[in-house]
């Protein structure tokens, strides 16, 4: 304001003023002077009013020019009514607040069928759990089944982990056998280095589920003598349940039938086949051939050496126990002198003096005579001399869901299974006479809780001399007699060794559980097995890949 | 035809099943006989009435004696 008075513009006009300090204006009541000053003041106004900083001088020329303030005011009031509509939005947002809390409330509606859900999941774990396990863990805590959930994958991990040992294993064991020859450096192979530890007796072997399962299939056949090898191009091992001995047929090129030749020698040869690691020790008995344009083949069938025991290699006897032995006694002195170790897994009972009795029969017919009168059935260890007696069916069918099953076979590791149901018309046997004959007993066997009225024919034998004997007769009969569901799994061999979650080769008479590709489970048992090695696309060379199976015929109880 | 072929063949044809039964009458030749399981039959052969014989293809073979009936089993 002081510039404002200052200015020599204003105080020029009358010519008056001499510019002393102590009189810059004339008095309050010189309208004149105070017109001009305001009516110069206005423009000097508007340009002060850019800069904020400045405008606090300005402020008393406002006070005098009173009307100006008026409006500024009504601006001020204006934002003021604008602001009860934005008001009216905040409410509008409130109202719909509300559906959104009730949108909420079934959301959390929704989240008990869920909780049900989860609870299912934990019903399936317990009830696999429960299938895997057996009976005596059925009850177990939920939380203890985690953890045993938790050791699956673990077991997986280690599977892995070890291939690479049994790689190495195996090759080396391919070099001893062609650099030291001799069939008990064979069986020592059992016990080499880095080996799993073997699978608990009466424990399900539990192959883990995986995406991939990694494996180098591999089949060697040799002769037995010098380790020579046969170049073999393919091979098919089998056993039947009711049979005594694994058949095998196996291509080989023409140059390696001279080695096995069978009419070249007098004794049958010895060959050990091979199979994922696995070893069978075979005879051959008999050959084809095949001459063609551009190329030869050469097939060689064979048994087990368990062959050797029946006809037409082994002897015939006539003979007549004089002495009460038990049964299992009996067998093993038919195969007195032969080598051969006979276990025996079936119920045992005493047979009296001068009861069992043969006449000219080899000593795997006279094991047969005695093994058949309980309705057992033999097994010829692939690689030991040893015979094992088993029931035809260890454990009822119709008590396989409470059984611990010998192995479970994931979804992902079988490739195939093709299903053959029979039994049509057949009435559910549930009854039959079991006989002996002279000096002997009869029982009616029928099953638990009914009146054993429709009968199986009855069915009699020198040996069934005791209720034990009779029972175990009768039990397999009754089994043989349900309707019944052929199942044909095939699957990958596994290469060996054999442990807690590798079964190998699954002998017959193993109770399988096994999962469908919908995640549901059966059981049943294998009545056999079949090892394919196959090269691929058919090939005759023994360079082409290789892939190796077994395929089982699995009995299961159709309900 | 091998011997061995025939052998194989002959295996397949199932036995006739050795039957036990009990005389419960005798007529003209043949036997009345009772099964275990309550059946009965007429089989040709001789026998005296409660002897226990042997029955293969409906005849009587020979008796059985010291053929003992104990309880039913269940399984």
């Amino acid at each position: 304001m002081g510039q404002l008075y200052d200015s020599a513009a204003i105080y020029d006009w009358n010519g008056t003023y001499d510019g002393g300090v102590d009189m810059p204006v004339g008095p309050p009541g010189f309208a004149a002077l105070v017109h001009l000053a305001s009516a110069q003041a206005a423009p000097a106004q508007s340009d002060q009013h850019y800069p904020w900083g400045e405008a606090a001088p300005i402020q008393s020329i406002v006070r005098l020019v009173g009307k100006a303030a008026a409006p500024h005011g009504y601006d001020i009031r204006y934002p003021w009514s604008e602001a009860t509509p934005l008001e009216s939005d905040v409410r509008m947002e409130w109202s719909r607040g509300q559906p959104l809390e009730r949108v909420e409330r079934i959301a959390w509606q929704k989240s008990t069928p869920f909780e049900s859900v989860t609870r299912a999941a934990w019903r399936r774990a317990q009830q696999m759990l429960q299938r895997l396990v057996g009976i005596g863990w059925a009850r177990i805590h939920p939380k203890e089944g985690i953890t045993a959930l938790a050791w699956r994958p673990a077991e997986t991990h280690q599977i892995e982990s070890r291939l690479s040992w049994r790689k190495a294993d195996s090759r080396e064991v391919t070099v001893r056998i062609r650099w030291r020859p001799g069939a008990q450096h064979t069986s020592g192979y059992r016990t080499g280095w880095g080996n799993d530890p073997p699978p608990d007796p009466g424990s399900t072997i539990v192959i883990p589920s995986r995406e991939v399962y990694f494996m180098i299939p591999a089949l060697t056949i040799i002769r037995t003598s010098d380790s020579a090898d046969l170049d073999a191009i393919d091979c098919q091992l089998r056993y039947d349940i009711t049979s005594y001995a694994w058949t095998f047929q196996a291509n080989i090129p023409k140059a390696s039938l001279a080695l096995v030749d069978p009419a070249a020698h007098s004794d049958p040869v010895l060959v050990q086949i091979s199979v994922n690691g696995y070893l069978f020790n075979m005879i051959v008995e008999a050959y084809t051939d095949n001459r063609k344009f551009g190329g030869s083949g050469v097939q060689i069938t064979g048994r087990s050496r368990s062959a050797l025991l029946g006809p037409p290699y082994a002897p015939r006897a006539t003979f007549t126990e004089s002495s009460s032995k038990d049964a299992s006694q009996l067998a093993t002195d038919a195969l007195a002198d032969t080598g051969w170790t006979l276990v025996w897994h079936a119920p045992d009972w005493l047979v009296p003096g001068n009861t069992f009795s043969y006449a000219d029969k080899t000593p795997i017919e006279a094991v047969a005579q005695i093994v058949n009168s309980i309705g057992a059935v033999l097994y010829c260890d692939p690689q030991e001399l040893t015979l094992t007696v088993n029931p035809l069916y260890p454990t009822s069918p119709w008590a396989w869901g409470t059984a611990t099953p010998f192995a479970s076979i994931p979804n992902a590791i079988w490739t195939n299974i093709d299903g053959q149901w029979e039994g049509q018309g057949a009435p559910d046997y549930n009854g039959v006479y079991v006989s002996g004959q002279n000096g002997g007993v009869v029982h009616l066997i029928k099953l638990t809780g009914t009146d054993g009225a429709k009968q199986l024919p009855m069915v009699n034998d020198p040996l069934i001399v005791h209720v034990d004997a009779a029972r175990e007769r009768g039990r397999n009969e009754l089994a043989k007699g349900l309707k019944e569901k052929t199942e044909t799994v095939t699957m990958p061999v596994l290469p060996a060794p054999v442990s807690g979650t590798n079964p190998g080769i699954i002998p017959p008479g193993s109770l399988l559980e096994i999962t469908e590709q919908d995640g549901t489970t059966w059981r049943g048992q294998a009545m056999g097995t079949q090892i394919d090695s196959q090269r691929s696309g058919g090939g005759q060379s023994a360079s082409a890949g290789l892939s190796v199976r077994q395929t089982m015929p699995v009995e299961r109880q159709a309900s | 035809m091998s011997v061995a072929l025939w052998r194989q063949f002959a295996g397949l044809i199932p036995k006739a099943p050795l039957r036990i039964g009990t005389i419960t009458a005798v007529n003209a030749g043949t036997v009345t006989v009772t099964l275990a399981n309550g059946g009965t039959f007429i089989a040709r052969g001789t026998g005296s009435v409660s002897d226990v014989v042997f029955i293969q293809d409906d005849e009587v073979r020979s008796t059985v004696s010291g053929l003992t009936a104990g309880a039913d089993q269940d399984v």
